[in-house]
């Protein structure tokens, strides 16, 4: 391996980890927001500027709380699959078609699904609150902004994963010529 | 699968470990002993020219076909 890959996979390594807590701080405060305003001080829900959403009912302040939450959790565990394979040491540069490798990718492009499709059905819930004439952050605020990326990320992901599999063939096969 | 490697019986055969071929056609053990138990997927012709040659015998020797 060059030296210069090695180095931008420790900077990726170190962005990761950075990553990844951010997101566990991200879904913590959904939750706690959550848990505290309901249960404790209103006012708290003040915070994701949700105070409109609260007041119209609290099942509907929770759902929407829960769905940024689930968002939040999913692209934390996709994190946490791309530290592994950091930690782990699964990324082989000299036979790099391996099994663990194109679980990971199939990993990621499930998870980047499921985020895209929990930020799609945010947004949906978002615009139906907004029409009754409720004030609502935006999506960027509320963390969820741009489902359609994150779609179009787990099919381009999946496409690559199912190359990769057929990679991990050919290198099997070409292992076990002799 | 339906073709079944017979490298051991040929060894048998010719008194011939599998440390000893290893060495004569420059196959690492580990190769030899995938050849050997069937695991392979694919034989080079440049490694069954080897064996053949190692061992005296024809490719046929080795390598049997038998309909499952």
């Amino acid at each position: 391996m060059k030296t210069s890959t090695k180095k931008i996979l420790n900077v990726l390594h170190v962005l990761a980890w950075i990553c990844f807590i951010g997101v566990l701080f991200e879904a913590g405060s959904f939750l706690f927001n959550m848990i505290y305003s309901v249960g404790f001080q209103p006012l708290a829900a003040d915070y994701f500027n949700l105070e409109g959403v609260l007041a119209l009912g609290k099942s509907v302040f929770c759902f929407l709380l829960t769905l940024t939450t689930v968002a939040a959790v999913l692209k934390a565990l996709a994190m946490y699959r791309i530290i592994k394979i950091f930690t782990e040491k699964k990324l082989n540069f000299k036979a790099p078609f391996n099994k663990e490798f194109g679980r990971f990718i199939f990993a990621l492009s499930y998870f980047s699904l499921a985020i895209g499709f929990v930020a799609f059905l945010t947004a949906e819930y978002v615009e139906s609150i907004q029409k009754q004439n409720v004030f609502v952050p935006s999506l960027q605020r509320l963390r969820v902004a741009g489902s359609d990326v994150w779609v179009f990320m787990g099919a381009t992901l999946y496409v690559i994963a199912l190359i990769f599999k057929r990679g991990v063939e050919m290198q099997e096969e070409s292992e076990l010529t002799i | 699968m339906a073709i079944i490697v017979n490298l051991d019986v040929m060894m048998a055969k010719r008194k011939m470990s599998l440390n000893e071929l290893s060495e004569k056609v420059d196959i690492t053990l580990s190769n030899l002993s995938i050849l050997k138990t069937g695991k392979a997927k694919a034989v080079r012709f440049n490694t069954l020219d080897a064996i053949c040659k190692a061992l005296d015998c024809q490719p046929g020797d080795i390598l049997e076909f038998r309909d499952e």
